[in-house]
């Protein structure tokens, strides 16, 4: 059956080249909206790692400023951030605040280079107080978070999350080992005596993913905010945990209390709960749009498809008469109409799956993983031969009504 | 002849309605693609209010730290600015301006979110602003700090409800400023201009951005021929090469480069070892490859179609032929019941391609943003499609019309 279907088409070749091509491009736009879909839902369903309900995000804007001026002195923007931050913990509505460098659903982020053993990884980061953990609910799997009592240590510690963990470890414990990445020779002459401070894992936690469901997964680690001595560092940002109910109207009040303490600076409030809606439409937005397009595109080449079948069936009234005319049902006939269209699709299908692998073999888009690609593919193909099956509905359902005695006397 | 033609054609289309429908689906959607694509990278690329002056107009956006310690790519501050390109040479006017900023206001409880960005005085003359009250705040009052603002037609009305503004105060994150002039809504894709309130950089309440070599600055500069900005540009990157790192630990060499919007844009992309150089020429080579790409399925489709169209009137040609008409008769007929469908499809894309792109402007999704139609951009795409229209109806047509009758009658080819 299937023999004689590629032949019957094969004989047909030039008037098929044509929907052969059609479904060759339209596989690859499926291939391109099903990978986008496919990666971003599998990224939604993971965990976030943190809990952004009833969290207001401070942002002392003019803090960065100062620091990154030669002439400021770092110590009194710490020493300000930390008084800011006692001032808001005092607030009645008020359950926790901690510091932070780099907020949560925000575009910027930091990102250095870890080392264990020769395996470097870029890693995402970020630099937290001590009550962090607690005013985030991040989940700490393993050994232990940041105290007061770490001003002391010789060492930065530091705490990564699972998939630093992974790459960087494998199945070795990290516990206890130093990931500050060995100076090359490069920095070593241009950057003088000041050997980096070493990195010591202190704890895994599960995740941050500070941008939101639809980021990939990242290796992350936290650095800790030093509060006392030379290094001490400012917060710039405060994320303030309100208890839940709180109404809008206590930004106003914060706001306010922020202005009283540091009157010369700038602060933006902003609930994590909008700064994520803002976060995730930036993100939805064009790939919503590129899927709308891919959707009337489909729709086009179906249409399209109907009309070839159609005028297909209405050219070959004569063969189709006389196979009905020898006893073949109607059944068989649509079935025929459907089976010729499902192998030039699958010949455009093939063309295009050949240049679709190309992607996970030659890893184009290196944090694209082959499942996602597999699922991908699959979904576009599987789309693929749905669309075929409807397009060919009722122009097989017509070649169904062709009488045998009309195309008998027709010649 | 013609309106015979016409005629015939109108008739051909009604009769094949789902073919006329395919075919026509196919036109207006991809230029209403197309044209919205091209209605974006206008309004955000090209020449319009505030920045009409769009060809003698470059700006400095962002500038790359290298040497020791990570690479770092920010905008530059303040003083790097003002020794690198305050002092270009040959220059009609140059202007220091920050990125906009984020700020809050609570007015009656209500939290208003605006964007303010502050400015020397030489903006308002390198930039084109049309004022609808007031005027632009000086170059004396950046300089004594006069807390004087220029706001925007929303924020006017967000404060004053739309009664007249100048001379009145508004409160801008907790500071009182007097409004000297009111401008139209700048569009938020629009880098250089957009922001809710203008201030004299005079007013930021701390110093240290005087002395800071990165920070949240730009420059704009006006050449006073567009045949200058080459060399401007050569002059600012040894300007750059000159200047003394102030951290040679962090980094030894600061690059960078004056661009158009578009320049910076494809200097951000291509992530070329060496910042200061833009490839505009390779990043409109990606656009146009792109939209070429995505101009292939409709094209196959609507080639489709007409095959099936004229094939299926096969007899019809035949009939015509044996009654005695020529080949070039036949080919005509094909010809305008194309151009009939191609220009049916074209209105129809126009007035799809308008509807949905008010509706991105009602949307809200970027604020103050007008797209407007591009009109060369859409008379390309319907070009274009019209040529695919007619290479897709006219070659079947002209292969059918060299047929002997009885085999046009018999059905066609095989």
């Amino acid at each position: 059956m299937i023999r004689q279907l590629v032949k019957l088409c094969w004989n047909r070749k030039r008037a098929q080249a044509l929907v052969v091509i059609e479904v060759f491009f339209s596989f690859l736009v499926l291939f391109a909206v099903m990978t986008v879909a496919v990666y971003n839902l599998d990224n939604y369903r993971r965990p976030l790692g943190f809990d952004y309900h009833d969290v207001l995000n401070v942002n002392i804007t003019s803090l960065a400023e100062l620091t990154t001026s030669p002439g400021g002195t770092a110590a009194s923007p710490a020493e300000e951030s930390r008084r800011l931050a006692r001032e808001v913990r005092s607030l009645d509505a008020v359950e926790g605040v901690a510091g932070m460098a780099v907020p949560a659903f925000d575009l910027t982020g930091m990102s250095d280079s870890v080392e264990y053993e020769g395996r470097r990884v870029d890693s995402f980061n970020n630099e937290v107080s001590d009550d962090f953990a607690q005013v985030m609910r991040i989940e700490v799997t393993q050994g232990r978070w940041f105290e007061p009592a770490d001003d002391a240590l010789a060492y930065d510690p530091v705490l990564i999350n699972e998939r630093l963990k992974r790459e960087l470890f494998g199945g070795e414990d990290p516990l206890g080992k130093n990931i500050a990445p060995k100076p090359d020779e490069h920095s070593m002459r241009h950057g003088g005596d000041k050997a980096p401070r070493e990195l010591r894992v202190v704890g895994v936690f599960t995740d941050f993913r500070e941008d939101g469901e639809l980021s990939g997964p990242e290796p992350y680690f936290f650095r800790r905010t030093r509060i006392g001595g030379t290094d001490a560092k400012p917060y710039y940002n405060l994320v303030v945990r309100v208890r839940p109910g709180t109404p809008a109207a206590f930004e106003e009040a914060l706001m306010n209390r922020l202005r009283a303490v540091s009157p010369g600076r700038t602060f933006q409030v902003d609930p994590l709960v909008k700064m994520r809606r803002s976060m995730m439409r930036l993100k939805l937005v064009p790939i919503l749009a590129a899927a709308l397009i891919a959707g009337f595109m489909l729709l086009m080449v179906a249409l399209g498809m109907v009309g070839v079948l159609w005028q297909s069936v209405a050219r070959r009234r004569r063969e189709i008469g006389l196979r009905r005319a020898v006893g073949a049902t109607g059944r068989g006939v649509s079935l025929q109409i459907l089976g010729e269209l499902l192998v030039v699709a699958t010949a455009g299908l093939l063309l295009g799956a050949a240049l679709a692998v190309q992607f996970p073999l030659l890893g184009v888009v290196g944090w694209v993983g082959n499942g996602v690609y597999a699922v991908a593919i699959s979904l576009a193909a599987l789309t693929i031969y749905g669309l075929t099956v409807v397009s060919a509905l009722y122009p097989s359902w017509l070649a169904t009504q062709v009488q045998p005695a009309e195309a008998l006397h027709y010649e | 002849m013609l309106r015979n033609y016409l005629k015939v054609a109108l008739k051909v289309l009604l009769r094949r309605r789902f073919y006329t429908f395919i075919s026509l689906f196919g036109i207006a959607f991809t230029l209403v693609v197309l044209t919205v694509a091209a209605a974006f990278l206008d309004h955000v690329f090209g020449a319009q209010p505030p920045e009409t002056r769009a060809d003698r107009t470059r700006s400095v956006f962002m500038i790359r730290l290298t040497g020791a310690g990570p690479r770092i790519t920010t905008f530059p501050g303040y003083a790097l600015l003002d020794r690198c390109v305050r002092t270009l040479p040959g220059v009609e006017r140059v202007s220091l301006f920050t990125i906009q900023e984020k700020v809050v206001t609570y007015k009656d409880g209500a939290r208003i979110e605006i964007y303010r960005k502050y400015s020397d005085g030489a903006f308002w003359q390198v930039m084109d602003f049309r004022f609808l009250e007031g005027g632009p705040f000086t170059a004396k009052d950046d300089e004594e700090r006069s807390r004087v603002a220029v706001i925007n037609a929303t924020t006017r009305r967000r404060f004053f409800g739309d009664q007249p503004a100048v001379g009145k105060t508004v409160e801008i994150d907790g500071e009182a400023f007097r409004v000297v002039g009111v401008v139209e809504d700048v569009s938020y894709l629009r880098l250089v201009p957009f922001a809710d309130v203008w201030l004299p950089i005079g007013t930021i309440r701390n110093e240290s951005y005087r002395t800071a070599m990165e920070g949240n600055f730009m420059a704009a500069i006006l050449a006073p021929r567009a045949a200058d900005l080459a060399r401007i540009a050569d002059e600012y990157r040894s300007a750059l090469a000159r200047i003394e790192s102030p951290d040679p630990t962090r980094f030894t060499r600061i690059l960078g480069g004056i661009d158009t919007p578009f320049g910076m844009l494809s200097r951000m992309l291509f992530r070329h070892e060496r910042f200061d150089e833009s490839r505009p020429g390779e990043l409109l080579g990606w656009i146009l490859g792109i939209a070429l790409v995505f101009m292939l399925l409709p094209t196959v489709n609507l080639v489709n179609v007409s095959v099936s169209r004229i094939l299926e009137r096969a007899s019809e040609i035949g009939v015509r032929k044996t009654f005695g008409a020529s080949s070039w008769t036949l080919v005509g007929q094909f010809l305008v019941e194309n151009v009939v469908l191609t220009l049916i499809g074209g209105a129809l894309g126009l007035v799809l391609a308008v509807l949905v792109l008010g509706g991105i402007n009602d949307s809200g999704l970027f604020p103050y943003a007008r797209l407007a139609l591009n009109g060369r951009v859409f008379l390309y795409g319907l070009l274009l499609t019209l040529f695919f229209g007619l290479l897709s109806g006219v070659y079947p047509a002209w292969k059918m019309s060299r047929l002997h009758p009885v085999d046009a009658l018999k059905g066609g080819l095989r």
